[in-house]
């Protein structure tokens, strides 16, 4: 992977696989995904309803309550694998070295308690000082993210907020104890474009501030080439392309990304006509065979429907997990490796009609 | 612009009055929210105007109004030359036949304990229409919005996002309407089933011949489903104009604030998004003068002081209106560039690598 940074990544994601057993049948939420994270980067996950982005995401710190659990995979950060972890040691890594901040600032914010209180608490959860230099420290993060006037409004009630400034007071939440890594799932989703435009300027300082890296959960492909360095794209529980934010936008590899590309309306286009990824997205209970994406998918064959496609380097730092996109490995070593991997039945080869390799 | 269209809307407002209780009311401590104020626009007939603004602008409330599902303040609004405010409940519920709205969200506009063929018949039931032929009209209503027939008797949850709101859409057909107010109907949606509903909607206004009121938040939406656009902010229309015209020449500054900060799907551009900063502000203390001038980039002294209308800008085309003070200074053409080729070509089911190229051997073993 040499387009990617040479050292360790922050956080290293491997087949992670989250259920949920409901009464309607087994959700698979996260569906063997895999992604890292480096030093200082944003990295994008993208992805529509029923993607498991979001259980991703609450799956890595250990945020899966029942009905759901985490089946298997590890989530290693530094080189530690967060899913060993015993509830204690995560609660001091939670909000520590991982934070994390929420789509929706009203129901994150508790209503009977000062905006001010609720981000001392987190302070003094984490670390021991004094009110007072708990309420400092508070004004001081206020300002930090562009709350106006932040010596009264430390004071004021979440109702006395705009959606924006909570959303700010949330990610001064999330940054108060300099967490390593941020997880940010959809912060600007309920905002409004300006407001948008503005809560990523305050991250991108942030970020740098205090070096953090940044995982940004979205499904608005925009955003995603505003703010990432890198991008995965979920589908049907897992990624199905990585790649740098440029060579993604530039040439996708995933039929997927290829029809996401094609289907949002663009400012810069004027046609009438929009051209749709038919069919609908796929119900995480009932997941297609093979590769979940076939049966929307404008290049899927008859192997499709039975052979699931792993994520698979196709060319240097890029990633695909599609049977047909260029530089997919379809050769017996790497269809021996990725047997050896799962555990049990591996998948059958699909007839290769290329031939046999050189 | 004819002298006919098919809705004229005219000086409308609405002012909700805010008093929390009796205390409040009793030290006449009522606040007014002038949420749509003094806002005029025509609608041609086969015509799709665009509502765009922000949360707070008044979209919602203008189409609320134009309906009177909220009883307009003051203002006329006249459709095919019968001014809808002056009619009685009954007349108005007559004309509801003629007049339709698709909601944001379908899974809360549909009523959960109904089948969707009940709910699509109940708009004929109401109004008497189509007796003896509602049922196969349900299928053939279901058929022209994409949906089989034989879920008729399936319940709104059984279906996903996407075909509840072609549930709603097949609702709003059902007693052939010839205008449609669609109230943000693609922004519950994934982004991958957008596209799917908006091709409904252009295909649906050509069949039925149907005039369109579309209100969106999301300007690249309305670039493509529009054919003028209005632009909202604080309860007032700040400007109007074709939608090519808005696109490729914005005059008001707020326009072009809202089309600088649009997150583009292209790395370079979306990079270059230009901060407005400042919120909208409280509909309860609008600011002096014209409502844009805390945050805008171009405001000067006077602009505290004017109130601007909504002007013709000179020697612009297409019925182009600005209101603001500044208008004949700025530049024009400082739109957004037409790239449609490219990404058409760039993104096609063809350019896409359909024959795997296999690698060799050594490759595929340091894959881990």
């Amino acid at each position: 992977m040499s387009a990617e940074p040479d050292e360790q990544p922050v956080l290293e994601i491997r087949d992670l696989v989250t259920r949920f057993y409901t009464d309607e049948g087994t959700v698979k939420a996260v569906d063997g995904s895999s992604f890292d994270l480096y030093e200082g980067e944003t990295l994008g996950i993208v992805g529509e309803s029923g993607s498991g982005k979001s259980v991703t995401a609450l799956s890595m710190l250990q945020l899966v309550d029942s009905p759901g659990r985490i089946e298997r995979g590890s989530v290693r950060y530094r080189g530690d694998d967060l899913l060993k972890k015993t509830e204690a040691e995560m609660r001091s890594i939670r909000g520590n070295d991982i934070a994390m901040m929420f789509q929706d600032p009203m129901t994150s914010l508790n209503p009977v308690f000062t905006v001010g209180d609720q981000i001392s608490r987190v302070i003094k959860t984490h670390q021991d000082v004094s009110d007072k230099a708990a309420r400092e420290r508070t004004i001081e993060l206020m300002a930090d993210v562009g709350i106006p006037e932040p010596t009264s409004r430390v004071d004021n009630y979440p109702h006395q907020f705009s959606g924006g400034m909570r959303q700010r007071a949330l990610l001064a939440m999330a940054i108060s104890c300099e967490p390593d890594v941020l997880i940010a799932d959809e912060p600007t989703t309920a905002l409004d474009v300006t407001i948008e435009t503005q809560i990523f300027n305050v991250l991108d300082r942030l970020q740098e501030k205090y070096g953090m890296s940044i995982i940004l959960i979205t499904h608005d492909l925009g955003v995603v080439a505003g703010t990432c360095d890198r991008v995965a794209v979920a589908y049907g529980g897992r990624v199905v392309e990585r790649a740098g934010v440029d060579a993604l936008f530039e040439n996708p590899r995933h039929p997927y990304t290829r029809g996401l590309m094609r289907s949002i309306p663009r400012l810069t286009d004027d046609t009438d006509r929009l051209t749709p990824v038919e069919g609908d997205v796929p119900n995480l209970t009932d997941l297609p065979s093979g590769c979940s994406f076939h049966p929307r998918c404008p290049h899927a064959t008859a192997e499709c429907e039975s052979y699931d496609p792993e994520l698979r380097e196709v060319e240097p730092g890029r990633e695909a997990a599609c049977l047909h996109a260029r530089g997919y490995d379809l050769s017996p070593s790497a269809i021996e490796t990725e047997r050896a991997e799962a555990d049990g039945g591996g998948p059958t080869a699909p007839a290769t009609d290329g031939g046999e390799p050189r | 612009m004819s002298d006919d269209p098919l809705l004229s809307v005219s000086g409308l407002h609405k002012y909700f009055t805010q008093n929390d209780g009796f205390i409040d009311r009793l030290l006449g401590a009522d606040e007014t929210v002038k949420a749509v104020n003094g806002v005029s626009f025509d609608i041609e007939r086969g015509e799709t105007l665009g509502l765009v603004g922000e949360s707070g602008s008044g979209k919602s409330t203008t189409a609320r109004s134009v309906l009177r599902l909220d009883e307009p303040t003051k203002g006329t609004v006249s459709y095919d030359g019968t001014d809808l405010t002056a009619l009685s409940d009954r007349e108005m519920t007559e004309m509801r036949k003629r007049i339709q709205i698709v909601f944001q969200d379908p899974a809360s506009s549909l009523n959960r304990r109904k089948t969707v063929g009940q709910i699509i018949k109940q708009p004929m039931e109401i109004h008497g229409l189509y007796k003896g032929e509602r049922d196969a009209r349900v299928d053939e209503l279901m058929e022209t919005v994409g949906l089989p027939p034989q879920y008729s008797n399936r319940y709104p949850h059984e279906f996903s996002g996407g075909q509840r709101q072609r549930v709603g859409i097949a609702r709003a057909l059902a007693v052939d309407p010839d205008f449609i107010v669609a109230d943000e109907p693609v922004s519950a949606l994934d982004v991958s089933i957008q596209a799917q509903i908006l091709n409904l909607l252009d295909d649906l206004q050509e069949e039925f011949d149907l005039t369109l009121l579309f209100i969106a938040h999301d300007l690249s939406v309305i670039r493509h489903v529009c054919d003028r656009v209005a632009v909202m902010y604080l309860g007032e229309i700040v400007e109007l104009a074709d939608a090519d015209e808005l696109f490729s020449n914005p005059q008001h500054p707020y326009t072009r604030a809202l089309l600088g900060a649009i997150p583009q799907p292209v790395p370079e551009l979306a990079r270059q998004r230009q901060v407005l900063e400042g919120e909208v502000p409280s509909p309860l203390d609008p600011p002096s003068g014209c409502s844009f001038n805390p945050r805008c980039p171009e405001a000067t002294e006077e602009c505290t002081s004017v109130d601007p209308t909504l002007d013709d800008v000179a020697g612009a085309t297409g019925g182009h209106k600005a209101a603001c003070i500044h208008v004949d200074e700025f530049e024009t053409g400082a739109g957004v560039p037409s790239a449609a080729q490219d990404v058409d070509e760039r993104f096609s089911i063809e350019n896409f690598d359909a024959e795997p190229t296999l690698v060799t051997d050594g490759r595929g073993d340091d894959d881990r």
